[in-house]
């Protein structure tokens, strides 16, 4: 792959530490896709070190990492501008690495948030909102592991509120 | 060797990512929602019902497909009855109305197109006249004049 720029950040190799002590080899233009790695990174905090996030398990960091590094190439083939989120390539791209079970979808949401990622954290709401809107309410608490909450009299006058839903 | 591996499950549990701990994300969720998927999420649990309430939820779902969102409107709405009001009373009826007919592929690009400026005034101005009708009547019930716009009509 060719370097765009002969900038040194783009060359620079910073390392990422998962909650399972998963150490990851990343370029400094990828990890600043991170608002939140940016902080850390432009303070001069971690220059040389490991960035430890114990918020974020392996698995699912590789996953950022692949994500993150998809975009930041779209990006630099259009040289930088706005465009490039919108390729046929990066939606394509997109579907596909959502396509994924709730379990990590949730994950990579919550990792996303705390990396503030938002094009990948809206990417993952979204199909979490796709995924509901075909769920009845019993499945919803299924997918999500909530308990049903409201007494019976509670719950017999919320569905009757909300009778239209259920046409 | 059992207490092991009760500590090994209660590890396991409180990695588990539940969603109602984390509020900010579950609002992301509810706001993508529309309409219909907004009601049975209603129905889910306490902390859920409680965030479909808010008002500024039914903004989102009712100004998603409008360009420039106009938030100039808010004060008029909120003084009329809200958002939730106004999808309930005249989006959704619009909405069902298209869902009707036969044509599905004009009601899927009908769904996903901006709106109009004309349509969202008009839209406004059929929950006027449902708010004053209200304030006339002491009864729900009654059939409203203009308000026939939003129901089928049998030629």
């Amino acid at each position: 792959m060719s370097m765009i720029s002969g900038d040194k950040s783009s060359t620079e190799i910073l390392s990422l530490k998962s909650s399972d002590n998963e150490i990851f080899e990343v370029k400094k233009e990828v990890v600043l896709e991170s608002i939140t790695l940016r902080g850390m990174v432009e303070e001069d905090e971690f220059s040389d070190t490991l960035i430890p996030l114990p918020n974020v398990e392996g698995k699912i960091l590789s996953k950022i990492i692949h994500y993150c590094q998809k975009h930041t190439e779209a990006r630099a083939k259009v040289n930088g501008s706005e465009g490039a989120a919108d390729s046929k390539e990066i939606k394509d791209f997109d579907s596909e690495f959502i396509n994924v079970d709730d379990k990590t979808l949730l994950g990579i949401i919550l990792a996303a948030n705390y990396l503030n990622i938002k094009d990948l954290l809206d990417l993952g709401c979204q199909k979490i909102a796709d995924n509901i809107k075909e769920k009845s309410v019993e499945d919803v608490r299924k997918t999500f592991n909530i308990k049903n909450d409201f007494t019976p009299e509670e719950e017999k006058a919320i569905r009757e509120e909300n009778l239209w839903a259920f046409d | 060797m059992v207490e092991e591996r009760e500590k090994k499950v209660k590890l396991e549990v409180v990695k588990l990512f539940y969603i109602n701990d984390h509020r900010d994300l579950l609002v992301e969720i509810l706001k993508r929602l529309d309409g219909h998927s907004l009601g049975v999420a209603a129905c889910v649990c306490r902390l859920w019902r409680s965030l479909t309430c808010n008002d500024w939820l039914w903004e989102t779902i009712c100004f998603r497909h409008v360009s420039p969102s106009p938030y100039d409107v808010r004060p008029v709405v909120m003084a009329l009855g809200g958002y939730r009001r106004l999808y309930m009373v005249c989006l959704r009826p619009l909405l069902t109305r298209l869902c009707s007919t036969r044509d599905s592929e004009r009601f899927r690009s009908n769904s996903n197109r901006v709106w109009t400026r004309d349509e969202l005034q008009l839209s406004l101005s059929l929950f006027s006249i449902d708010y004053y009708e209200r304030l006339g009547s002491s009864s729900s019930t009654s059939t409203s004049s203009l308000m026939f716009l939003c129901k089928a009509v049998n030629v």
